[in-house]
């Protein structure tokens, strides 16, 4: 039997797309499937070739935009996020904000590192700079003591 | 493709399914052959449709479903729960009062 699997699996990607429930979406297209091989079977019992007995098994369907759209009918059908669309935003927008949160919290005590590492460079030109004239005050406030020392 | 019924048919579904069933316990494609064959092809159902009216039926309570092993294959068979014959009832009468109606209308007089 000429397969139609492909299409079997966008049909229920376009089902749950839809807003079907996975599992409700999965049995609907077990189902199909299982219509679609009685329906084969009952086309090549006629007499069709078998690409023909396929072709009529699967337009015998109909449209998997039509089947969706019924479906979307059903509200026990859909999934919790198509049913109450409001709710189901709160709670993401939520779920982001606290996420967020978590990470700023996490993340705040590797700030300063992170951007002395941003600006190595310039921090290592700056320690050289004041390490060298920290060496230089040094020498020079040694060699005023030895002067006044000996005088 | 042959044509199926307009769009203004709907809850029609519905109150086959429920009739044919409420009779004999059947699965999809069983379903989808006796509506042709009682309504003497008047109706025509998308057949994929059949199934969300179904699944639908189903998860309100109308019908309950069952797996029959049949030939080496598994069948999912539906039949109507009391629930279900309670709805049945309903848009029975419904669609009588709407069958009603429109006779009416269309046995008055042209110009009434």
């Amino acid at each position: 039997m000429p397969e139609h699997g492909s299409q079997f699996v966008e049909l229920e990607q376009l089902l749950n797309q839809a807003g079907i429930v996975p599992d409700s979406a999965q049995r609907l297209t077990e189902e199909l499937r299982d219509h679609y091989e009685d329906r084969y079977a009952e086309a090549v019992d006629a007499g069709l070739r078998t690409e023909q007995a396929a072709a009529i098994a699967w337009q015998s369907l109909g449209s998997p935009d039509d089947i969706a759209a019924v479906a979307a009918q059903y509200r026990e059908l859909m999934s919790v996020s198509h049913r109450h669309p409001l709710l189901a935003g709160l709670i993401q927008g939520l779920a982001h904000g606290v996420a967020n949160s978590v990470l700023c919290v996490v993340a705040s005590p590797a700030l300063p590192v992170i951007y002395c590492a941003q600006r190595r460079e310039s921090i290592a030109r700056w320690s050289v700079s004041a390490g060298l004239a920290a060496m230089l005050t040094a020498g020079m406030l040694l060699s005023m003591q030895t002067i006044l020392g000996v005088i | 493709m042959a044509q199926t019924n307009p769009p203004f048919m709907s809850g029609v579904p519905e109150l086959l399914v429920l009739r044919l069933l409420a009779r004999q316990e059947m699965y999809g494609y069983e379903l989808v052959k006796a509506v042709r064959v009682v309504t003497g092809e008047a109706i025509r159902l998308g057949e994929g449709v059949i199934y969300p009216v179904l699944h639908g039926l189903e998860r309100s309570g109308a019908l309950s479903a069952r797996r029959k092993p049949v030939n080496g294959r598994t069948r999912v068979y539906y039949s109507v729960t009391p629930a279900g014959e309670r709805r049945l009832e309903k848009l029975s009468s419904e669609w009588h009062r709407v069958r009603n109606g429109i006779e009416s209308v269309l046995e008055s007089p042209a110009n009434a």
